[in-house]
């Protein structure tokens, strides 16, 4: 079933848009939720929980993308539910590792809670991505947005685990200075 | 800020992009690359495509609007291709199942856009840092690393400007066009003429 024909259904209040959704979009978002949770069964509760939010969401929402939006749902929801479970000490799955990268990015110190900061900050993300090649933005979103691991975006881009880290730290080093020039210390 | 707090933020970058993150790439580009090889030994071969035809440095692959007859469609692999459009000022996107060739999939775009007829595919090339090597009974191909996608349409697409923000045209355009291949793109160039 087509995107629109899907988010009709969500209009229409019936319930056939989640399992539409699940059918179209289950394995994609329960790879997003076991990249963070690395448990299968926990996965499958955030993304069984994201159809709901779904559900409550559209309408008035109605998604650009619809397997975007559907994503983003399950990658809060399961981070939630990672830090709930990890709150204590991190380790185990890759979402770990991932963090431990992004703390090279940023300071630790006072986190930006300003709404207006943090969609400055997002429009900066978003425009530090714009200036990469395809295939490096790619490989930044593929680790930091769905987290996947070095090895999957090895075999994923045809390269060596080890160019893919390389090409990680650079870009890490290139964002956290393309913000210090404009102003931000994260 | 903490490291949580920035995946958080990175949990809300561009859509689009997100979404461009998620497309398979099945095959490795060297593969691609090296089906581009095959594919421009046989068009030397065949004397099918037009190699050259516009003096551009090193193209991969070119097609322009009169070599689709040649190109024989009924060899030409379908597939489900997404085509993005806006409406009411929003992104959307849809697949359709259609032969893998730049000018159809321009066309599909062009239905999804409200982009009328009038509007004309002329020509699409990529241009790549690979290299040609041919004598008198053989070709090879030196596979490149860098893949920049150039479509030239008619300036009739430009009287659409009135009617969408021209970024946001591009931008669909963009997806559209680079996204149906297994090809990474380092770039899109889009001409009027």
């Amino acid at each position: 079933m087509e995107d629109h024909e899907i988010v009709r259904l969500y209009f229409e209040r019936d319930e056939r848009a989640i399992s539409e959704t699940a059918a179209k979009y289950g394995a994609y978002c329960t790879k997003i939720a076991v990249n963070i949770l690395s448990s299968r069964e926990d996965a499958e509760e955030c993304v069984n929980e994201s159809w709901l939010h779904a559900w409550n969401a559209i309408p008035p929402h109605r998604p650009r993308i619809l397997a975007t939006f559907l994503g983003k749902i399950v990658r809060r929801l399961s981070f939630n539910r990672y830090q709930f479970l990890h709150a204590e000490k991190r380790g185990g799955c890759e979402v770990s590792a991932v963090l431990d990268e992004l703390a090279e990015i940023v300071s630790d110190g006072e986190s930006a809670e300003d709404s207006v900061i943090r969609r400055e900050l997002i429009a900066q993300i978003n425009a530090f991505l714009r200036s990469l090649p395809e295939e490096k933005r790619r490989m930044f979103l593929r680790r930091y947005w769905y987290s996947d691991s070095i090895a999957e975006i090895a075999a994923r881009f045809g390269k060596r685990e080890n160019a893919v880290s390389a090409a990680l730290s650079r870009m890490r080093k290139e964002l956290r200075a393309y913000l210090q020039e404009r102003g931000y210390e994260l | 800020m903490k490291a949580a707090q920035l995946y958080e933020l990175i949990g809300e970058l561009d859509e689009a992009a997100v979404y461009d993150a998620a497309q398979p790439r099945s095959r490795r580009r060297h593969l691609i690359a090296a089906g581009l090889a095959a594919a421009a030994c046989l068009g030397i071969a065949a004397g099918i495509w037009g190699w050259r035809r516009n003096s551009a440095p090193a193209p991969a692959y070119s097609v322009a609007s009169d070599s689709s007859e040649a190109l024989g469609e009924t060899a030409v692999e379908f597939r489900d291709v997404r085509i993005y459009y806006y409406h009411d000022g929003e992104m959307q996107s849809e697949t359709e199942y259609l032969p893998c060739t730049p000018e159809r999939i321009f066309a599909a775009w062009k239905a999804r856009n409200g982009v009328g007829d009038e509007v004309r595919f002329i020509a699409c090339r990529i241009e790549s840092n690979g290299t040609e090597h041919s004598d008198s009974s053989t070709a090879s191909y030196t596979v490149g690393d860098t893949f920049i996608l150039h479509l030239t349409v008619s300036a009739e697409l430009a009287a659409y400007y009135d009617k969408m923000p021209p970024e946001q045209l591009q931008e669909s355009l963009r997806l559209t066009m680079t996204g149906y291949s297994e090809i990474e793109y380092d770039g899109f160039d889009l001409k009027m003429e």
